[in-house]
């Protein structure tokens, strides 16, 4: 929210000396943090007030003007202007050759094709008074003579401060607010508010003809008034000014009063053209399905319960949030009722999110405005008006049973001791509560330590709508002692450790470490994507969608994959034309059965040209062997883990596999699918993927260490086997041959060509053969061979070769 | 010629030798079968006893000479020989060295072990939270009923399909303070513990990801002060960044905890004097915190009196940006190989 400064001074005198840096401490320690501090309006020691004397057209431009302007010099100023509302007869601000406008803009005399031009005739957003581009010219409305200096008028420039008021301060979201709490705090002193009349009046100055109704809890108080006799007329300079460094757009002297109210007490108001409202104005609950046309042409389909405000004939606004088209008031309107109610929070709120309506009076009744000062308000700014447009205010018309007092909270000041562990004497506390206007009754008993028994009752006041129990209070306390009054304390250590399962968070973190061990660059990127890509790697799952996803991007999807991720990455680091890292992520993905903790990794040819020797691109068991590395610094038992040819569908359906011990399924490997890679338009790249919550199910069994004093012994042997027959099927046969001692089976040739016969395969194993008790004999180990090689040739139609 | 000069003559030849083939033949010639200093020792027992035992003396040091000589000379040659033999095989060291992949742990990895170092030196413990959460848990628990007009300022990303069978509604969690709410529903006090990871939002510019990481902790334990929590987070950002910093702490509201407040760390860029990074006010926002509300601590059917105690969360890659000097949030997610090189830490000390 924004506060200026000269408004903030009608309700407070600041200290002698307060700069808007002083201000800005005191405003943060008191839990306002401030955002930013700028002037608008700026000193513009060079621009003057003019009389435009003659326009005529320029003689080389249909847009342009030559105007003749007086400016107090005796002489007349030729001045060529483009506005189209230039013309004889208006008074304007003429920023003469030397000054220097917003935006470091300066003004020199010139020619404007073909014609002297000496100096410029401003419009509002030239001289930064206004947010946007005007229309034209700034026709002013002063009696000034020419050549007064625009600063003599206008005053210096405004200081605005820009505030950050959290959810729970609906009473600081005004001027008078943010005054209350900097005098509780000691910075200055509140000036109380002028107010005409403090209760309804019945003292008619014209009669009051409307009747106000409610019958709703969503609006327990509902006030209007009437006035009469209004003139279209401006508001005054100086509050134009100020609304302009809030932010708002200056209208007329009727919307700028209600906006001015709102900005400075906090209570938004509605102004109905007194001419369309026809019988009682009432606060009624919406029927479901009723139709609301709001201001900003917005057309709602109310749901049940939303409070709306209704004359005879229909609804004219919703209550607290948007008032309506049919009883808007127009230019020159010269009847207007007025209304201040009180909307309830929770119903504004509800409402407000339904129809995604973000409106100021919204913001201030959904946070709870001061049910004590709608009246008020409605006095103050039914005056204001009077004030600056003329006419009538009529006496008030009220309904509603009111809104109930707020509750006084037990509070045993010792608790502050206890509870923030610094030390506030009762006497100063009470005066601190009392400072913010808190209301503290009753003794309470300083030996008990018992926060309740003879507490302070404790009553807030009616615009602290969130203050509701002791520790709200010590807050309030903290808040004027400082937060820096309390000493930092240790806690004592540990009184015995506290047991959490840690493992799902430890093995996230450790697969992380264990990807960049094995020479990947980890990733992070977003857990949503494209629908169609997510379709891509859906696996049969049901997918989930972001309800409301970012406009104009394609994150519309949860994840079902990391490869997609990685694909988008390896594809903007080919981009930027370097060589591809190796890229890994670690994180969740997504389907409707729930989230799943994976890792991932895509492995491309490096672009590095090596003079040494050419490395070649990675595939199926380039990604296998970083799967199974990764793995096994995860301590998975990846020497029992079995393969498989399937894997998921974006997998080379020939070129992929997956490992699984048991029925852990814990990677697939391979690489992508041309039809994949074609679809994503990412060259061929192998990848690799493991599910990572089977691992904190498979732990591997302690096993002990069993000394090998005798030497091992290896034979190697080469089979011609039918294509099909796949080499773990043989190292199992081998392996199966004889458990006591054979120690490993490996495979150290594969080769299928023409030295061979047509749909043979040629494998070469390595047999190692140990025993923990002797050294082994050629008649040990003969036998062995023998039965592997007989237990090969009978399971898979194999021949020895020689 | 008596026996010293033939010596220094015969050394002075060997040491003129310029291959090991030269040496071999000169050692047959002296010292071989047929070499005359053989012949003349076998020749000795012919001689008188005393004249034998002179003249064997003298033959027997010249051999022993000799083959000193030849053995030193040896090794010399066979020493040039393997320098000239290694000198040919000498290679261009600066050429380039093979390519390694070398991997990287994420910069906000590295923040998020960090912290969790931090922290657990402070006695808190993992805690793990899932990223789908219910509003429930999300929202409504935390003291953040439907109709809070915090709720709006979160911008949450809703989720479909709904989950059909509690036929609640699912968010990505905006905050790791789920967390908080898991911890109390499934221990008692005393406990200290710690979430750290990724948080949604709907926002998206210069300084807001959609996705962004959080850490979050609490500890619930009777006689836990305000003062406590100060304590513990001044000591938290030391070990975090391994030195001591000015910090302030100032009011605040989040609607889980009373009092609530932010913790501001002195701009290290501008030392407190004010600067770009900081927004000209000299104090970068690093903390909210706040001593858990009542209506949280109710989860757990614990109260403030008996049970009071503190969270606290944090943005885990500001802490990152802070700590490793990264200037733009949005880096962290563009996977780009060189920033991930360059920021990216190494996994010793790892798995
Ligand atoms: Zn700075």
């Amino acid at each position: 929210m924004k506060i200026v400064l000269s408004l903030l001074e009608q309700f407070i005198s600041l200290p002698k000396g307060t700069t808007p840096q002083t201000l800005a401490v005191a405003l943060t320690q008191l839990g306002h943090e401030v955002e930013g501090i700028h002037t608008s309006g700026g000193n513009f020691p060079n621009v003057v007030i003019g009389h435009i004397k003659e326009r005529i057209q320029h003689p080389n431009a249909d847009r342009l003007g030559v105007c003749q302007v007086d400016v107090g010099e005796g002489t007349l100023r030729q001045i060529v202007c483009g506005a189209p509302n230039a013309r004889a007869g208006l008074t304007v601000a003429v920023a003469m050759p030397g000054a220097v406008l917003p935006g470091d803009f300066k003004i020199g005399a010139s020619k404007i094709r073909g014609v002297e031009s000496n100096g410029m005739i401003c419009s509002l957003d030239e001289l930064g008074m206004a947010q946007e581009r005007a229309e034209g010219i700034w026709e002013m409305d002063t009696k000034a003579k020419p050549g007064t200096v625009l600063n003599d008028i206008m005053g210096p420039g405004e200081t605005v401060m820009d505030l950050a008021i959290t959810p729970n301060r609906g009473d600081c979201f005004s001027h008078l607010g943010i005054a209350r709490d900097l005098a509780a705090l000691g910075t200055g002193k509140l000036i109380p508010l002028k107010s005409p009349r403090k209760k309804p009046t019945t003292d008619h100055r014209s009669p009051i003809t409307v009747k106000v109704a409610t019958h709703t809890e969503g609006c327990p108080q509902f006030n209007a008034l009437e006035l009469t006799g209004l003139k279209n007329a401006p508001s005054p300079l100086a509050v134009q000014k100020q609304l302009e460094a809030l932010g708002l757009r200056p209208k007329n002297a009727l919307v700028d009063a209600t906006n001015y109210t709102m900005l400075a007490l906090g209570q938004p108001l509605h102004a109905y053209d007194a001419a369309k409202v026809k019988g009682t104005l009432a606060a009624r609950a919406a029927k479901g399905g009723e139709t609301f046309h709001g201001i900003g042409d917005v057309e709602l389909k109310l749901n049940e319960g939303e409070t709306v405000i209704t004359d005879d004939t229909g609804i004219l606004g919703l209550g607290g949030i948007l008032g309506g088209t049919g009883s808007a008031i127009a230019e020159g309107t010269s009847h207007v009722i007025l209304e201040a109610a009180y909307f309830d929070p929770i119903r504004t709120a509800l409402t407000g999110q339904a129809h995604q309506l973000h409106t100021d009076a919204r913001q201030r009744f959904e946070r709870g405005v001061d049910p004590e000062m709608t009246q008020q308000a409605l006095l103050f700014c039914a005056h204001l008006i009077t004030q600056w447009a003329g006419g009538k205010v009529s006496g008030m018309a009220t309904a509603g049973k009111g809104v109930a007092a707020p509750k006084p909270i037990s509070y045993n000041p010792s608790f502050y001791q206890t509870f923030i562990g610094a030390d506030v004497k009762p006497a100063r506390q009470k005066a601190l509560l009392k400072a913010l206007h808190f209301k503290v009754e009753g003794r309470p008993n300083s030996e008990s330590r018992i926060p309740n028994s003879g507490s302070w009752q404790v009553t807030p006041p009616t615009y602290r709508t969130y203050m509701t129990t002791p520790e709200d209070l010590t807050e309030e306390i903290l808040r004027l002692e400082g937060y820096e009054s309390v000493t930092p304390q240790l806690p004592p250590s540990m009184p015995g450790q506290f047991q959490v399962n840690s493992a799902p968070v430890i093995l996230d973190r450790t697969a992380r470490k264990a990807l960049a061990a094995t020479g990947f660059l980890e990733s992070i990127s977003y857990s949503f994507i494209g629908t169609p890509t997510a379709e891509m790697f859906a696996s049969g799952q049901e997918l989930i969608h972001l309800a409301n996803p970012l406009a104009q991007t394609d994150m519309t999807t949860l994840r079902p994959s990391l490869i997609p991720g990685l694909i988008s990455a390896h594809k903007s680091n080919l981009a930027k034309s370097e060589n591809a890292p190796r890229l890994a992520e670690v994180g969740k993905v997504f389907s409707a059965k729930g989230e799943k903790l994976m890792a991932a990794a895509i492995l491309a040819p490096t672009a590095t040209r090596a003079w040494r020797r050419g490395e070649g691109a990675p595939d199926a068991f380039t990604a296998k062997a970083a799967a199974q590395a990764v793995l096994s610094l995860l301590g998975a038992p990846v020497e029992s883990a079995t393969v498989s040819r399937e894997a998921p569908s974006w997998y080379h359906p020939g070129r992929s596999g997956t490992l699984a011990v048991g029925p852990f399924v814990l990677a697939h490997f391979g690489e992508l699918h041309p039809a994949t890679a074609k679809a994503l338009d990412v060259p061929a790249v192998a990848i690799f993927e493991l599910h990572l919550e089977p691992l904190l199910k498979l732990t591997a069994k302690p096993r002990p260490w069993q000394p090998m004093p005798y030497p091992a012994v290896k034979r190697d042997l080469a089979f011609l086997l039918p294509q099909d027959v796949t080499a773990q099927q043989v190292v199992a046969t081998i392996r199966a041959s004889n458990q006591t001692l054979l120690r490993a089976v490996e495979v150290f040739d594969h080769y299928i060509g023409e030295r061979i016969p047509a749909g043979k395969q040629s494998l070469a194993l390595s047999l190692t053969l140990q025993s923990p008790e002797k050294t082994l004999a050629e008649a040990d180990i003969t036998p062995i061979i023998q039965a592997a090689v007989q237990a090969v040739e009978t399971k898979h139609q194999a021949q020895l070769r020689a | 010629m008596d026996i010293t000069t033939a010596l220094a003559d015969i050394q002075a030849r060997i040491n003129k030798s310029s291959s090991l083939k030269d040496l071999e033949d000169m050692r047959i010639q002296y010292l071989g079968q047929n070499s005359e200093l053989t012949k003349s020792l076998q020749s000795l027992g012919k001689l008188a006893p005393e004249e034998r035992r002179v003249k064997g003396a003298e033959l027997n040091q010249l051999k022993m000479d000799l083959q000193i000589t030849f053995a030193a000379m040896k090794a010399g040659l066979e020493a040039a020989e393997l320098n000239a033999q290694l000198a040919s095989q000498a290679i261009d060291v600066t050429l380039p060295a093979d390519p390694t992949y070398q991997g990287r742990i994420h910069p906000v990895t590295a923040a998020m072990e960090d912290i969790a170092a931090a922290l657990k030196t402070l006695g808190f413990v993992h805690a793990y939270g899932p990223e789908v959460e219910s509003d429930d848990y999300n929202f409504t628990k935390l003291n953040l009923p439907p109709h809070h007009p915090a709720r709006q300022d979160q911008d949450t990303f809703y989720l479909n399909p709904f989950n059909a069978e509690d036929r609640a509604r699912y968010v990505l969690r905006t905050q790791t303070s789920n967390v908080q709410i898991r911890a109390l529903e499934a221990y008692k006090p005393p406990f200290r513990v710690m979430g750290i990871g990724r948080v949604y939002r709907r926002d998206y510019d210069l300084t807001h990801t959609p996705q962004f990481h959080q850490v979050e902790g609490m500890m619930v334990e009777s006689g836990t002060t305000f003062a406590h929590m100060r304590g513990v987070l001044d000591e938290f950002l030391r070990l975090f960044f391994g030195k001591s910093f000015k910090t302030r702490m100032r009011p605040h509201y989040f609607p889980f905890t009373e009092p609530s407040g932010e913790i501001d760390m002195e701009c290290q860029a501008c030392k407190g004097a004010g600067c770009r990074i900081c927004k000209n006010s000299g104090w970068l926002e690093v903390l909210g915190c706040g001593m858990v509300h009542r209506n949280v601590l109710a989860v757990g059917g614990l109260n403030p009196v008996e049970n009071p105690g503190f969270a606290f969360g944090a943005g885990v890659d500001r802490l990152a940006m802070l700590k490793y000097g990264i200037t733009d949030l949005r880096l962290l997610f563009e996977s780009h190989g060189a920033f991930l090189q360059q920021f990216g830490k190494a996994p010793v000390a790892a798995v």
